[in-house]
């Protein structure tokens, strides 16, 4: 109807021109798509100057009347709008090309948002669409693996809800943590808050790279940003209803070794019961009846102790507006059980409201505020006898879950219960997690209230608050009479409860002046000034009480004494100054400086200051004369930048020595060192430069980038390990300097481009390379707390393994053998460490490939990560072939495979009572590649959707961690995290791997229906 | 309006937060205040007991290790398998009592720092008392170092000259020291403790140093030094009567205090170690025992020793089997933790065989050692007759009551390595009948250079000037 009326009007209007002016030629054509050469309807014919105009039909038919010299612009949506010359010919016939710079999104950059035209910097943008085609999952970092060049993203561990690992341009700090700096809507978080945000809720996240985008963060950006920028509503836009759903299963990654079953565990210890070990029961079985028993009883523990988890998320979300006022509310409920047969690991209730409101012409007020209530239950993350995940390893298959007599009956206890078998690492660990359970509850309200005034046609000011408050609350209450309470309390059932929590605020008020105009159409220029106070405070309390009944009530008021307390208190703040120029002539030369002023309380007395800076260039070539309508080059650009930021992540009062209490003989107050610290310490300090070229080739169906990256942080905080003659103390100082070198490669060509079908194919490579190049205490290396089988040395790779090396077996008595440090081959590896030349727990190169299919309705996407040249310290493979030391604890198959007989070559050593050395021996390849994310999406046509009066309705499977080969290493691969408890807040991602929670595949069926 | 506006604009501009960068912290004190008052020297020295009182000190690892390491106890395969290669002499550099060494020498920095800033106490008894206490805190950490990583003095001929440990007197935590000889060592040792015996209070409680046990230190410093007239002299100074054996078994759950010259204490509330945990748990099916008496030491305490029954619980674990349990740390009358008992540094009974032991070697006191023995023995055995031993028999029978009394309370390693001896286990298993599995090593001769740990290769990294001990 609406286009018969166009018709009608083009034919009209043809008509007038016709008549006022009758010297004009009828000129005539068709106007097609570039990419695919299908005709374009409703393009937008005008000729030059005034006010005739036509639009082409349904075929991309026009038709209009204009003389010789006059200029036909011809102009469509997110087309590049062109002009042609009416000449001789009567036909004008036009392909019409796709406008890059409108279909580029716009890019959050600073405190700014740019589309990616004006970028001088290097930035990755993931957009709501990106995140559409990953599979989903509760914390948006996981989901970033991948997505981004340059950015590493390492799952902390597996367990439900665990945020990641992101590290942005190699390793930017050793113990100041590598963490980015995130930022949502403007308010800081940290990294654990990041799975306090639904993946619905994110419009885009943007990954600021180098220092010309980070400087304007100063002595916070040195890490990299991440900035989560969250949905809004669209001026005079009808509302959007959108419902997404999804259900899935988790289930443990499967080994690619194997463990022994029962009849072999029998066998191998009765083996070992030759070399005089008495192991487990096989080395004192004394009948064949007995054997057959103990193999009968055969089971997995994985079976006993974990399950396939049920992950189940569902979010609302309202989007639209009207004249005055926008507005995008969401409310998400997550679920996800984990792997733990007896836990029900994660739940997330999300809400958000995002509102815009014009109150003046000239002023807005708006807000963005988001809720989210988490509850977390999950086992210890420690090597011991509390953890499942060692325990499904290390219990023996012909151990019982519950006491058995030799008839197979169940051995009851007092109460008639059945009773857990300790096995032989003497705790049942289900125990642990039936009868000692911690409970974690996160709140957290993130958002912020802003005011926008428009002083001036080109001056605008904003004033904005935000913050993020979180409420943390942990239960844990040890059963009265439970396994763990009769051993702590030496028999008696006692019980205990404790409750603890902290209260963290932190708050920034931003002030942000705005100039923004263009002179002579072609210089525009941008200034920005602004001033930023952040502070926080931290408040945290812990109390404890023992002596409950058996079966009572758990609360803390219950408890028969009030048996500790404890509360803390802390506070940081920073203030800071910063400008940023932008000048742009006529989008071909790009031109910017920041610069910044930090006070930070945590640094040290005399060095509270810290001044960062930034500049950076670009051409946009294909926007140049000589290259404007060039058949290959559609794109093309080049950038180069330079300048300075900081990584502030030390402890508050780390510049500080300081006394703290202690009691001592029943309440008399005591002090003993708190804190060792130094008053100059300060920030490190990241100098980046980088150049880069962005492409884009025939008509853009090739795109890509390539940058190359120069990082060096100096006065890298370290926490430096004192002698022990001195009392073993560590200190942070401002001890070293690395540099991080690397190149990113991105590209991505569009295989098949038509109406039906479109088939896209992607990838990035990144290539790592660090080098520590200066530790200014002695010189020499340098031992932090936090490396436990590594260390820093001038000229190496930041934390290379340093370990004895292994010399394999000696044939003719099958004695462990191990090179000194001179090479000399001796039975002793204690004392003969020696740092691994380029073998460290870093990757030398990673990336993603990733493809994308679209036939009709039907999508497909694909994306597999792949990771090279990084070592991993495998613990577990130490604890499961032990050469007899661990043998109490089931073991490996290929444990069997032990020297014999003199001249025995390619074997394990002979079992031994010797306790297992750390060695080389272990040490693995951690490279790997893994189908991280497939998705098959159908979207239903319009024919059935305007039935349902429903504007879209997609389906979709998706599964995560698919498939994996990893050649060298035994286990999964990825390690982030290698015992949690273990290495407390300062890890090193993936230096050993210690039974954390492991990694999970997923298969999920989702819907997503907007309306 | 719009005027406003700018105004509202220019002030927010120009605000200025700087004052609000200096932030001190809630929970602690800067280390140029916390010592200025009477009362700061006080906590000072609160805080060195403390870290005395540390699960890597005095709190538990040394009270058990010490004696894991010779013929007082025997490995309990089926339990924890905790301390295995302490108990297996398999200790190298990366395993061996490093946490203990940094924890004596927090202790020796925190009496280093309280003696750097005594001056600002005014002069009189309070400060003479603060500065004893810490310099009897420096010295007895540096003596416990020097005799585990190092030789002692009557070891061996060349233990004097042999490698000892740094005597630190700087609280400076960036110094690189080296180590001292044995003989070095021990003179600042004397020198410390006589000075503190000079000047301590004599109102102190046995709950820090006090008169008696620094003379009582004293002695068993000479001892090892084998300066055996001081061992008797600083010997005499002692008043403390040995506990009599109606008190005696009330000292191990913390009812009676008598004969204790200096016990850490230990709370539920404050310190809370659990001192008992490396030799054992109480569990409902029993005692769980990571360690148990050794068959051969077991023998020798007579039915008629009280300390059979105060040291020893003979009893099953579940259905595994029947054991002779260490009892000295099982529970206290005070605290509801398991195994969270006082820390015994110094008793009577041991300065009166430090003085029998020094006699005993001297021309013409048998009479006098065989007395101070006595004083021991007749507290200790029903019906007790003194043996009138004289001679060698005078000597054995007083390592043999040496042995008896302090066994369990980190004595026995430095008695064995102190006399040049080796130490020689007994053939028998872990049960209470000397069945079950007997000692992987059976045998560590006096030579051997196992007799001195490991200097832990986390500290050789660190500090330059640290040599480690030969044979590692």
């Amino acid at each position: 109807m609406k286009l018969k009326l166009t018709w009608l009007m083009t034919l009209f209007m043809a008509f007038v021109m016709q008549f006022s002016f009758a010297q004009e030629k009828t000129i005539t054509g068709t106007v097609t798509s570039a990419a695919d050469g299908l005709p374009l309807p409703g393009v937008n014919v005008i000729v030059k100057g005034t006010t005739r105009g036509v639009q082409t039909d349904f075929d991309g038919n026009y038709s209009i009347q204009a003389n010789v010299g006059e200029t036909l612009v011809f102009s469509f949506v997110s087309m590049k709008t062109t002009e042609l010359k009416v000449g001789a010919s009567n036909t004008i016939n036009l392909s019409m090309e796709e406008d890059v710079a409108v279909l580029q999104e716009v890019v959050v950059v600073g405190f700014n948002t740019k589309s990616r035209d004006q970028l001088t910097s290097a930035v990755s943008n993931v957009t709501s669409e990106d995140l559409e085609r990953i599979a989903p999952s509760v914390s948006i970092d996981n989901m970033l693996q991948g997505q981004a060049s340059g950015v590493q993203v390492t799952a902390q561990n597996g367990k439900p809800g665990q945020t990641a690992f992101i590290r942005v341009r190699g390793i930017g700090s050793i113990n100041a943590g590598n963490q980015p700096l995130y930022i949502v809507d403007g308010a800081q978080i940290n990294e654990e808050d990041v799975n306090a945000i639904n993946p619905n809720e994110i419009e885009s996240i943007s990954v600021l790279k180098d220092a010309a985008s980070t400087s304007i963060y100063g002595a916070r950006g040195g890490n990299g940003v991440v900035l989560i920028t969250t949905k809004r509503g669209g001026k005079d836009k009808d509302a959007v209803f959108r419902i997404n759903s999804r259900i899935g299963f988790n289930r443990r990654l499967k080994d690619n070794f194997e463990m022994m079953n029962a009849a072999q565990k029998l066998q191998y210890e009765r083996e070992l019961g030759a070399y005089g070990l008495n192991v487990g029961e096989g080395s004192s079985i004394s009948s064949d009846a007995e054997y057959n028993r103990l193999v009968a009883l055969g089971h997995n523990w994985e079976d006993d102790l974990l399950q396939d988890g049920v992950v189940q998320s569902i979010s609302f979300s309202a989007q639209g507006g009207e004249d005055k006022t926008r507005y995008f509310f969401s409310l998400g409920y997550d679920e996800d059980t984990g792997i733990i047969e007896t836990l029900d690991a994660y739940n997330r209730l999300s809400g958000r409201l995002n509102v815009d409101y014009d109150a003046k012409e000239w002023a807005t007020i708006g807000t963005s505020l988001s809720f989210s209530s988490i509850e977390t239950t999950d086992p210890r993350d420690r090597n011991n006898v509390q953890n499942p995940f060692r325990a499904i390893y290390d219990y023996n298959p012909y151990e019982t879950v519950y006491v058995q007599d030799d008839a197979g009956n169940l051995i009851l206890d007092a109460n008639g219960q059945p009773q857990f078998n300790a096995t032989s690492a003497g705790y049942p660990v289900l125990a642990e997690l039936t009868q000692n359970i911690s409970s974690r509850f996160y709140n957290r309200v993130i958002g912020n209230l802003f005011l926008d005034l428009r002083l001036h046609d080109n001056l605008t000011f904003r004033t904005q608050g935000s913050g993020v408050y979180e409420q943390y609350r942990r239960e844990n209450y040890l059963q009265p009479g439970s396994v763990l309470d009769l051993i702590v309390n030496g028999g008696v059932p006692t019980g205990s409860k404790t409750d603890n929590g902290s209260f963290d605020f932190t708050y920034t008020w931003l002030n942000k002046l705005t100039y923004n105009n263009t002179f002579n159409e072609v210089h525009n220029l941008e200034v920005t000034a602004l001033t930023e106070y952040i502070a926080n405070n931290f408040r945290s309390y812990s109390a404890n009480g023992q002596g409950f009944t058996v079966g009572g009530p758990s609360v803390l008021d219950a408890a028969a004494t009030p048996f500790a307390v404890a509360g803390a208190r802390s506070e940081y703040s920073i203030f800071s100054v910063a400008g940023n120029v932008d000048y742009n002539y006529d989008d071909r030369y790009i031109v910017t400086g920041t610069i910044r002023r930090d006070g930070s309380s945590r640094f040290g007395k005399n060095t509270k200051y810290g001044t960062f800076f930034s500049g950076s260039v670009a051409w946009n070539i294909s926007n140049e004369e000589f290259l404007a309508n060039n058949d290959i080059i559609s794109n093309l650009k080049l950038r180069a930048s330079a300048g300075t930021s900081g990584n502030d992540q030390i402890g508050r009062y780390a510049s500080i020595t300081t006394y703290g209490p202690v009691a001592y003989n029943n309440g008399l107050n005591g002090i003993v060192p708190f804190n060792i610290g130094d008053p100059n310490l300060s920030w490190e300090e990241n100098f980046n430069y980088g150049v880069g070229v962005e492409f884009g080739l025939f008509k853009n169906r090739v795109r890509g980038l390539i940058d190359y990256y120069n990082r060096t942080t100096s006065e890298l905080l370290l926490n430096e390990q004192l002698p022990f003659t001195t009392g073993g103390y560590a200190v942070t100082g401002n001890l070293g300097e690395m540099v991080n070198k690397g190149w990113e490669f991105e590209l991505s060509a569009d295989i098949i481009r038509n109406q039906d079908f479109r088939w896209t194919v992607s990838g990035n490579l990144n290539l790592y390379d660090n080098e520590v190049t200066k530790l200014t205490n002695t010189g020499e290396d340098l031992f932090t707390t936090s490396n436990y089988y590594t260390i820093l040395r001038v000229g190496e790779e930041v934390n290379t393994f340093y370990i004895p090396r292994y010399a394999g077996v000696n044939p003719a008595n099958g004695d462990a053998l191990y090179y000194d440090t001179d090479g000399n081959i001796t039975n002793e590896a204690a004392g003969n460490e020696v740092a691994l030349s380029g073998k460290s727990p870093f990757a030398e190169l990673d990336g993603s490939i990733s493809t994308t299919l679209d036939y009709k309705g039907w999508d497909l996407s694909a994306n597999f990560y792949f990771k090279q040249g990084n070592y991993i310290y495998n613990l577990m493979e130490m604890n499961m072939l032990s050469d007899g030391d661990n043998a109490n604890s089931n073991q490996r198959v290929d444990a069997f495979n032990y020297w014999t007989t003199p001249g025995d070559t390619n074997v394990l050593p002979r079992p031994n009572n010797d306790t297992n050395q750390t060695s080389d021996r272990f040490l693995q390849k951690g490279d790997y590649i893994r189908l991280r994310s497939l998705q098959l999406g159908y979207n239903l046509p319009s024919k059935f959707t305007e039935k349902m009066s429903i504007d879209a309705l997609r389906i979709y499977v998706s599964g995560t961690n698919l498939w994996t080969y990893a050649p060298h290493y035994k286990g999964d691969p990825e390690v982030g995290i290698g015992s949690g408890e273990t290495q407390g807040t300062n890890v090193i991602p993936g230096e050993f791997s210690l039974y954390s929670y492991p990694t999970t595949r997923n298969l999920s069926l989702g819907i997503d229906l907007k309306f | 309006m719009k005027k406003y506006i700018y105004l509202l604009t220019l002030s927010l501009i120009f605000f200025s937060c700087d004052e609000r960068l200096d932030l001190n912290p809630y929970g602690s004190t800067g280390a140029e205040v916390a010592l200025v008052t009477p009362a700061d020297f006080e906590n000072a020295i609160n805080g060195m007991y403390t870290q005395m009182e540390s699960a890597n000190y005095y709190g538990a690892n040394f009270m058990s290790f010490p004696d894991v390491l010779t013929d007082n106890l025997i490995y309990n395969p089926d339990g924890r398998q905790t301390q295995r290669v302490t108990y297996e002499w398999r200790y190298n550099a990366n395993a061996t009592q490093g946490a203990f060494m940094a924890q004596a020498y927090r202790v020796i920095q925190q009496a280093n720092f309280i003696l750097e800033n005594i001056d600002r106490l005014e002069e009189g008894s309070q400060k003479d008392n603060i500065r004893a206490q810490a310099l009897a805190g420096r010295a007895l950490s540096h003596f416990n170092l020097c005799n585990l990583f190092g030789k002692i003095p009557t070891q061996s001929a060349d233990a004097g000259s042999a490698l000892g440990m740094p005597y630190l007197t700087s609280s400076d935590i960036r110094q690189t020291p080296a180590r001292n000889t044995v003989s070095e060592v021990y003179d600042n040792i004397i020198t410390d403790l006589q000075t503190a015996a000079s000047q301590i209070s004599s109102e102190n409680g046995i709950e820090r140093f006090n008169r008696n046990a620094v003379y009582g230190l004293l002695s068993r410093v000479h001892l090892y030094a084998g300066n055996m007239p001081d061992v008797v002299t600083a010997a005499n100074q002692v008043t403390a009567s040995v506990s009599t054996t109606a008190n005696f078994p009330s000292i191990w759950d913390d009812s009676s205090d008598d004969g204790v010259l200096f016990e850490l204490k230990n709370f539920d509330a404050d310190t809370n170690v659990s001192t008992g945990v490396p030799y054992s748990q109480t569990l409902t099916d029993g005692i769980y025992s990571e360690y148990v008496v050794e068959f051969g030491l077991n023998n020798l305490y007579q039915p008629s020793d009280i300390r059979r029954f105060a040291y020893i619980d003979t009893s099953p674990f579940g259905s595994t089997g029947i054991y002779n349990h260490v009892a000295k740390y099982l529970s206290s009358s005070v605290n509801t933790g398991s195994g969270v008992v006082d820390s015994k540094v110094i008793r009577a009974a041991e300065v009166q065989l430090n003085k029998a032991e020094a006699l005993a070697s001297m021309t013409g006191q048998d009479g006098a050692a065989l007395a101070a023995l006595d004083l021991v023995r007749s507290n200790r055995y029903a019906g007790f007759v003194s043996g009138g031993e004289t001679g060698q028999a005078l000597k054995d029978a007083i390592q043999l009551e040496r042995r008896l009394e302090l066994a369990f309370e980190g004595h026995r390693f430095f008695d064995v390595k102190r006399q040049g001896l080796p130490i020689n286990r007994t053939n028998a298993g872990e049960f209470f009948d000397g069945t079950g599995t007997p000692p992987l090593f059976l045998t560590l001769t006096a030579s051997d250079h196992r007799f001195q740990l490991p200097i832990p290769k986390s500290e050789i990294d660190v500090n330059p000037n640290m040599e480690q001990n030969p044979g590692y």
